[in-house]
């Protein structure tokens, strides 16, 4: 597989998470800018989708609020 | 797409999905279709409710429903190799009239506080030429429908609680039926529903008809018989259909694919499926059906690589299938799972933003008789039809576990980087032993899939009720400061039992003890509501479909429906929000008034209620807001405040199973309630509802989400995040557990 060490540090990530004693986890995987940039011209990113909860969504059909909610998740480096 | 090309690293956009010409016509036919209302539901539904309205409640659902799948407009889209639908058009929501149909008129008549398709967010298009018609219906269930009844059953401080307080909330089980339930595939594939109606004709010959029991048997097998014949005439339909578009077309091939799938059609759900293609079939009527029997949502797939796997195999050995035929049915499956849409009021969609279905599709873990990884070729070829459809339907998990080889945890975290949120990961080591620990046995907890958001279940076991109400530690919390008193509407249910508040208390235990006071208070109002719910549903909204097909053996063994006790397995589900502002908060109370005495009670309890605005105290509000903020916050590896955090989350896991359910004792395994950590989007919501907490959190803002600790306040790393998110009892929260992490597609990147 190309590009694997970036997916590696993902899979240590989880197993550790897990080995730790987590329970679920999921990702949502998007730049800040990204985001900014789809409330801007959303008709631009009409098929940009999101991980809300427990579900995923397309983000330019989401109300303001929610936005904001996912636009402030701490973005962690891994 | 200039924007496009310059996106840091974006997966989701600049990687295009792979589709073939076929799966890329039905996504834009589907997308080129707006979420709207489809009538005919409710036009068949009140016509049959207005000829046998004071029947038994679950012959009237079984006769509704089999109506409606003899006469609901049937298409089959361009190309399509499966069939089914939910409304008459794709996106279009059926309305359910016998659930509420106050919000109908409110939005769509009055447009109140908006006309549906005006709506901010979450618009829904209808023609108004419909509306005499709609308006006529609302006048036939005004005071009828299940809103009307729980409102009419639910006492007045259950409704304060909701309605002003807003602690907890259930509207969501106010407009539709539980579902949250995956249906025993392998066995309705074996057996085909002529099984059932023939264990039903079996069972009503042998009845003692003139006992209460007798009686109320019949009556179950009498409905759970009508509602499979309904879905064979439905599946018939379609067969008829296929052969009717097939006579027209003039291209041989799609001539000679409908041709097949009209004789499918006509094989399944009636007949067991011998094919991939027919199984595939058989449960995307079965999706369907239950679906539009009663708006319930999580309906799902389970373990759809273990489930297919046989007929995928043995249609290759025979050379009927390949690799690449199954992936494009696969993802022809997730594009007609896509196009359910569910009709939801305005208010209830702030709880549910973006629409979601929860179909979920969970994929990976173990072999329950071995104990060994279970991954196969269909797990691999499933996260490529996710990277390849990138639809919102189905929803995907995938099992996570010490054994899971490399390779796929890497194809997961592949398809992962993409950004679709898709699949979220469940741990077995967690899940298995959560649910033994509630009395599950271990080869069935196994088995297990999520069913919903986070929540486990099994196919064919269990039922009852997955999703539950809402409930809002933060908001709860904030009343315990106030001695019960809500500062948003004025409102005391339940005064703290010391009497105290925060300008009052002299010791942190003193804190706690007020907070465990409202959080039990509220948890037992929590359980009115579900239980009530549960109550009506079981009284007048009985789901024979739901019930045949999602728990068979133990419905059609105990002749009775889910609701009754027709389940192996049966708990009540509960949704925890807002874990984090209340465990932050009380570290903030902790360190601040009672360890470091930078403040007082009465300080605090001032900037609070002012929402830290007063600049006119020493220190001034914003001067209190920071030191609030400065507090250490769940999310980075502190131990003390991640512990504070662990027991508020524990103390509710350990409260809401002291309450029954109102299946307890009635033949299902658990009969209690559970706790959880989804919420959906109610984070935005209840924040809204929520004043100023002493974490720092300004009155009106959303609350956290789930499991995670609260947005931009964990600054530490991942590593530090994850050590403090698995400090929480995770065993304990059997009805499953959320954790939202956001990374940047450019580490992902190397």
């Amino acid at each position: 597989m190309e590009q694997s060490a970036g997916l590696n540090r993902l899979v240590n990530l989880v197993d550790y998470y897990f080995t730790l004693g987590g329970m679920q986890i999921q990702f949502n995987v998007v730049s800040k800018e990204t985001l900014l940039r789809a409330q801007e011209d959303p008709s631009k990113y009409q098929n940009l989708i999101v991980r809300v909860a427990g579900y995923s969504a397309y983000f330019v059909n989401l109300e303001k609020k929610v936005q904001q909610d996912i636009i402030e998740r701490t973005e962690e480096k891994i | 797409m200039e924007t496009m090309t310059q996106e840091p690293f974006h997966y989701q956009i600049y990687n295009k999905p792979v589709r073939t010409e076929r799966i890329d016509h039905l996504y834009h036919y589907v997308g080129a279709s707006k979420v709207g209302m489809c009538m005919e539901r409710g036009r068949i539904i009140t016509e049959v409710y207005k000829k046998n309205r004071y029947w038994p409640p679950i012959l009237l659902r079984a006769v509704t429903l089999k109506t409606i799948l003899e006469q609901m407009s049937i298409y089959i889209m361009p190309g399509s190799l499966l069939a089914g639908n939910q409304a008459s058009k794709p996106n279009y929501a059926p309305l359910f009239p016998e659930f509420a149909v106050d919000f109908l008129e409110e939005e769509f008549i009055y447009g109140r506080p908006y006309f549906p398709d005006e709506r901010p967010a979450d618009k829904i298009e209808y023609s108004r030429e419909d509306m005499p018609e709609l308006k006529e219906m609302i006048n036939f269930w005004k005071g009828n429908t299940h809103k009307d009844r729980l409102y009419a059953n639910l006492p007045k401080e259950a409704i304060s609680a909701q309605d002003d307080v807003g602690a907890v909330n259930i509207v969501n089980f106010m407009h539709g039926g539980c579902g949250h339930l995956t249906p025993p595939w392998p066995w309705l594939f074996a057996h085909g529903l002529k099984e059932i109606i023939r264990i039903c004709d079996e069972n009503i010959a042998g009845l003692e008809m003139w006992t209460i029991e007798g009686m109320e048997k019949n009556r179950f097998y009498t409905a759970a018989k009508t509602v499979c014949e309904g879905m064979i005439t439905y599946a018939k339909r379609y067969a008829a259909l296929a052969m009717e578009l097939a006579k027209k077309e003039e291209d041989k091939t799609r001539k000679k694919e409908l041709m097949e799938l009209s004789i499918i059609c006509n094989k399944v759900p009636e007949n067991p499926a011998e094919t991939f293609y027919e199984a595939l079939q058989f449960m995307t009527f079965v999706q369907f059906g239950i679906q539009i029997e009663d708006n319930a949502q999580g309906i799902s797939p389970g373990r759809f690589d273990q489930v297919m796997y046989p007929f995928y195999e043995k249609d290759k050995k025979a050379g009927i299938i390949t690799c690449d035929s199954a992936t494009e049915l696969i993802e022809n499956f997730f594009v007609l799972l896509s196009t359910v849409e569910r009709m939801r009021s305005w208010d209830d969609t702030a709880y549910f933003r973006g629409k979601p279905i929860f179909q979920n599709l969970t994929t990976g873990g173990t072999d329950p008789e071995t104990g060994e990884d279970a991954t196969n070729e269909l797990s691999y070829m499933i996260m490529d039809c996710i990277a390849n459809t990138r639809t919102l339907q189905p929803s995907h998990y995938v099992r996570w576990h010490k054994n899971t080889p490399l390779e796929f945890k890497l194809k997961i975290a592949e398809t992962i980087r993409l950004g679709t949120g898709f699949p979220a990961i469940a741990n077995d080591e967690l899940y298995i032993p959560a649910m033994i620990n509630r009395g599950y046995d271990p080869k069935d907890a196994a088995d297990y899939c999520i069913e919903g958001c986070a929540e486990p279940g099994v196919a064919g076991l269990r039922g009852g009720r997955t999703g539950a109400a809402w409930f809002c530690l933060a908001k709860i919390l904030e009343t315990s400061l106030y001695n019960g008193f809500d500062p948003r509407s004025g409102v005391t249910l339940h005064q703290n039992k010391n009497g105290k508040d925060l300008e009052t208390f002299a010791s942190f235990e003193e804190v706690w003890e007020a907070f465990m006071d409202q959080m039990q208070y509220y948890a037992r109002i929590h359980v009115i509501m579900d239980n009530t719910t549960d109550r009506l549903w079981e009284e007048y909204m009985e789901e024979p479909l739901t019930s045949v097909l999602g728990c068979t053996l133990t419905c059609l063994e105990r002749g009775k429906s889910i609701k009754r006790g027709g389940a192996k397995y049966d708990f009540t589900g509960n949704e925890t929000i807002g874990t984090a502002n209340a465990g932050n908060s009380l570290y903030a109370i902790k360190k601040l008034i009672f360890e470091d005495k930078l403040l007082t009670g009465g300080q605090l309890k001032h900037a609070l209620l002012t929402d830290f605005k007063d600049m006119t105290t020493n220190p001034t509000g914003a001067e209190i807001q920071q030191m609030c903020l400065n507090v250490p916050k769940y999310g980075n590896d502190v131990e003390e405040v991640d512990m504070l955090v662990s027991k508020v989350l524990e103390s509710v896991c350990m409260e809401l199973p002291k309450y029954k359910n109102t299946r307890y004792g009635r033949g299902p395994i658990g009969g209690i309630f559970q706790a959880s950590t989804t919420t959906v989007s109610s984070n935005t919501p209840f924040g809204m509802l929520t004043g100023s907490l002493p974490d720092g959190r300004s009155n009106g803002m959303s609350l956290s989400d789930g499991q995670s600790p609260m947005r931009g306040t964990d600054t530490k790393g991942p590593t530090a995040a994850v050590k403090s998110v698995s400090r929480c009892n995770n065993l304990l929260l059997s009805e499953g557990s959320l954790y939202n992490m956001k990374l940047l597609p450019q580490d992902l990147r190397d």
